[in-house]
């Protein structure tokens, strides 16, 4: 082990290589709610240039040593943690510089270690707008933010990161570096856009080097309307008369989730919403009055939402997380199912309403807990089988489950492609 | 680990490692290692805990922190985080103190009278020798003590370092008290209040049955300090001490409830037909790590009705990083030539401590603002201590600056002093 270390110093000089026990432990866990074991990697290695990147990977695949690769280490779904004892965790901070924000092109180009944060702050500077802004912006790196497809506060608006994508750099285990293009990147017309692929991948087609990523020109003022229903029935019905006006976010919380936002106990749901523009306030308000809302005051709603999980998890003990989803129209149906399914295990709700994507937080062990997880995930299936209805497609889970598995198989043919040593972190799952 | 209370013990699993300490913790801010963030002292704090790591390996990532307890105020989980750091220094053996720092415990736990004693010749010789920016002069005049009464409104708190470097603070509080319809006491033989103690690792014991002794036979309402690192002991750190009995602890949460910053008393009792002065002055507005929210609040009116235009940092995790000149860094900084870190920057001595200190001054120099305002005696040695020969920008203790509200004052860096 000692030989690798001294290897590894080679290549990247001895204080970017870390294998003191305090650093590996401290690095050895990072923000997932997933109650997996912890293992702790065997170093950690820091590499300050791309190409010292490259090199580090190269090296790793000619000694089959796995790798793991860490950014700002938040991501509550996607685990920057080592899967065994014998893992390099490959640190992209060093990678920290912004190299240039274009107004020109409306593009940044970013090294990969540069924090969410950081890169809107240089946007602004310039009066352009980064849309991803997860919940985690200051700590979350863009490498990260690729690799698990962070949205943030306006995926209803602008999506996920992927889209944000114009090329970036794809460092593979053979040492390669290969340039990747987004779905709107400049240069390339035609072909798949591959860079789209490395979104939400979580490392497990190699290492993300330089992005260049699309900016946006700033928004007008943007603003949050709180507000609170007597059901979920009567927020899911306010949620789809609010989709056609244009509005940046819909968050929803269930009594559990609107509590640790509020900070005292809450007897009924709310919904978040967040505007844009000059008159957008009235008409949201009238609407929500409509369907039963009633706005309330909430200062510091973005920095109280950030915290939800964390101080769920230290209020109510440990949780595993996962997601559902469904078309929005069906968003009530899959409230009311997971009422249900809270009858039988503790359930915290909450996400983002708008596209019915919630994050649910189940407070069982791990193998309740993946019973649940796994219904869920056919209930998404059920509820979302509408491209099937069309297409006269219509399957039952099972049997889409089926053809999904061989998809998946698919994919990971691809990363045996890319990765032949097998070193890269392993898919992540479907859920 | 029986330096932790179960409390906080049962804390430390409640980290869910959301990472939200980070952008707010000042070493992390310098040097982005994970060893010297929060969340990673929460890691290895548990990890001792549960015996995965031993105290030892440890002592880089505990002994860097400048228990500034930014962290402690942003934790989602509200994990007493400020209060478990001290308690792992309790636990590490072999804590690096220079020749100096080894005296501390006996001379500030000593009777105070007696050091009162042996600092005039000690100020004279000292002042006989060229000025040293790094270390600032002891004072040579003491305040004069007001007889100690048993019952009074206020019971003044001075601190070790307003006593030493500062005492004109401890005159101008007694009168600004007095002048706002308080009665003050203040005790002679009152010790330190176990912070820099604390910081070595060192047990607070003797300090606090000494003091414990002396406050249980007085009678007052209110705990204050022109110290707010005096204070936040009182207020947060004793109480939460594994160290206590049980009657301790419950007169130590008896004093943490009497607790109230200067500031915040002045700005209660403050007349309201008061003049707000003409903004005359540009001042730089460092924030003491350990002055709550309450209290700076009531800081920045005060400055302002005294006619300050105040600037501050925007970024939230600055620090004068006082903490780290309680222990000898010196070994856990090796030179390395070829290095880039600013936290291996080779040959200074203490990197860490002195980047800090220089940060803020070169944000208050870069504002343009005439002087550095903080209200903690730490912040006021270390930002001082940090002036070069080509920026001599003054700091004074806001204190001194609303003094002026009741006390016509003039502004301390304009006195001439």
């Amino acid at each position: 082990m000692q030989a690798t270390i001294n290897a590894i110093t080679q290549i990247l000089g001895r204080e970017n290589v870390f294998d003191d026990p305090a650093t590996c432990l401290a690095l050895a866990r990072s923000a997932s709610y997933h109650q997996g074991k912890t293992f702790v990697p065997f170093a950690c290695a820091k590499p300050r240039h791309i190409r010292e990147a490259a090199s580090l990977l190269s090296f790793c695949n000619q000694e089959g040593i796995p790798v793991v690769f860490r950014g700002g280490g938040t991501s509550s779904l996607l685990p920057a943690q080592p899967q065994r004892e014998d893992t390099l965790l490959i640190l992209s901070t060093g990678l920290n510089r912004i190299l240039a924000i274009n107004p020109e092109n409306m593009e940044a180009i970013v090294q990969p270690g540069v924090t969410v944060a950081e890169l809107a702050q240089a946007a602004a500077q310039k009066a352009l707008f980064f849309p991803p802004q997860p919940w985690s912006a200051a700590v979350a790196t863009i490498g990260g933010a690729i690799a698990v497809n962070a949205a943030g506060t306006g995926f209803l608006k602008y999506g996920p990161i992927t889209n944000y994508i114009n090329a970036l750099e794809l460092l593979l285990p053979t040492g390669q570096i290969l340039p990747c293009h987004g779905a709107n990147g400049f240069g390339i017309s035609s072909g798949p856009p591959i860079a789209s692929l490395l979104a939400g991948s979580g490392g497990a087609f190699g290492f993300i080097g330089t992005c260049a990523l699309r900016l946006l020109p700033i928004p007008p003022h943007q603003g949050w309307i709180i507000a609170r229903f007597p059901d979920f029935k009567a927020l899911s019905s306010c949620v789809t008369a609010l989709l056609p006006i244009g509005v940046v976010s819909l968050e929803l919380f269930d009594r559990l989730t609107a509590a640790q936002l509020l900070g005292s106990p809450a007897e009924s749901p709310l919904l978040a919403i967040e505007i844009q523009g000059e008159n957008a306030e009235y008409e949201t308000v009238e609407i929500v009055a409509q369907h039963g809302g009633a706005p309330i005051p909430l200062p510091e709603y973005t920095e109280k939402r950030a915290a939800i999980l964390p101080g769920l998890f230290s209020a109510k003990g440990p949780f595993i997380l996962t997601q559902v989803a469904s078309p929005p129209a069906q968003l009530s149906i899959l409230l009311e199912k997971l009422q249900e399914l809270a009858a039988d295990t503790p359930l915290a709700v909450m996400g983002h309403a708008g596209i019915a994507r919630l994050q649910v937080a189940i407070f069982a062990d791990k193998t309740r807990a993946t019973t649940i997880s796994s219904e869920l995930f056919r209930l998404s299936l059920l509820l979302n089988n509408a491209l099937e209805k069309e297409t006269d497609l219509a399957l039952s889970p099972d049997a889409w489950l089926a053809q999904h598995s061989e998809l998946q198989s698919v994919a990971r043919q691809m990363q045996k492609s890319l990765d032949p040593g097998g070193i890269l972190p392993p898919l992540p799952p479907l859920a | 680990m029986k330096h932790l209370t179960p409390y906080q013990l049962h804390k430390l699993d409640a980290c869910s490692a959301c990472g939200l300490c980070l952008p707010v913790c000042p070493t992390f801010a310098k040097t982005g290692l994970e060893t010297a963030s929060p969340r990673g002292r929460v890691a290895l704090a548990s990890g001792i805990a549960k015996g995965e790591i031993k105290p030892a390996d440890t002592l880089q990532a505990f002994l860097t922190c400048t228990l500034c307890g930014k962290c402690a105020k942003v934790c989602p989980a509200d994990i007493p985080l400020a209060s478990i750091f001290f308690g792992i220094r309790k636990g590490l053996a072999g804590i690096p103190l220079t020749r100096a720092q080894r005296l501390w415990p006996a001379l500030l736990t000593a009777n105070q009278k007696a050091v009162d004693f042996l600092q005039a010749p000690l100020a004279l010789a000292a002042s006989l020798f060229p000025k040293s920016t790094s270390m600032p002069p002891l004072a040579q005049e003491l305040f004069s003590y007001a007889t100690p009464t048993e019952k009074a409104d206020v019971l003044l708190f001075p601190g070790c370092l307003v006593r030493r470097f500062n005492p004109r603070l401890v005159d101008l509080s007694i009168r600004l008290l007095e002048k706002l319809g308080c009665s003050v006491i203040l005790h002679p033989a009152l010790v330190c209040c176990g912070r820099p103690l604390a910081v070595q690792g060192k047990s607070i014991a003797r300090a606090l049955r000494k003091n414990f002794a002396l406050l249980q036979k007085m009678d007052f309402s209110i705990l204050s300090s022109p110290c707010p690192g005096c204070l936040s002991m009182f207020r947060e750190i004793i109480p939460n001490m594994a160290e206590l009995s049980t009657e301790e602890r419950q007169f130590a949460a008896e004093l943490s409830a009497k607790c109230v910053d200067i500031s915040t008393l002045a700005l209660q009792k403050l007349p309201r037909d008061i003049n707000p002065g003409p903004r005359s002055a540009h001042i730089w507005w460092h924030r003491p790590c350990l002055l709550d929210d309450g209290a700076n609040y009531a800081e920045m009116q005060l400055l302002r009705l005294a006619g300050c235009h105040i600037s501050m940092p925007s970024d939230s995790a600055q620090c004068c990083g006082a903490a780290l000149n309680c222990v000898d860094l010196q070994k856990f900084h090796p030179p390395k030539e070829e290095s880039t870190e600013p936290w291996h920057t080779p040959s200074k001595k203490y990197p860490l401590a002195r980047m800090l200190p220089a940060e803020i001054r070169r944000q208050a120099q870069g504002s343009g603002a005439e002087a550095i305002v903080g209200a903690c005696p730490a912040c006021l040695l270390k930002i001082t201590g940090a002036s070069t020969p080509l920026d001599r920008l003054p700091m004074a203790h806001a204190l001194e600056i609303w003094a002026q509200l009741l006390l016509e004052e003039p502004f301390p860096w304009r006195s001439g002093a």
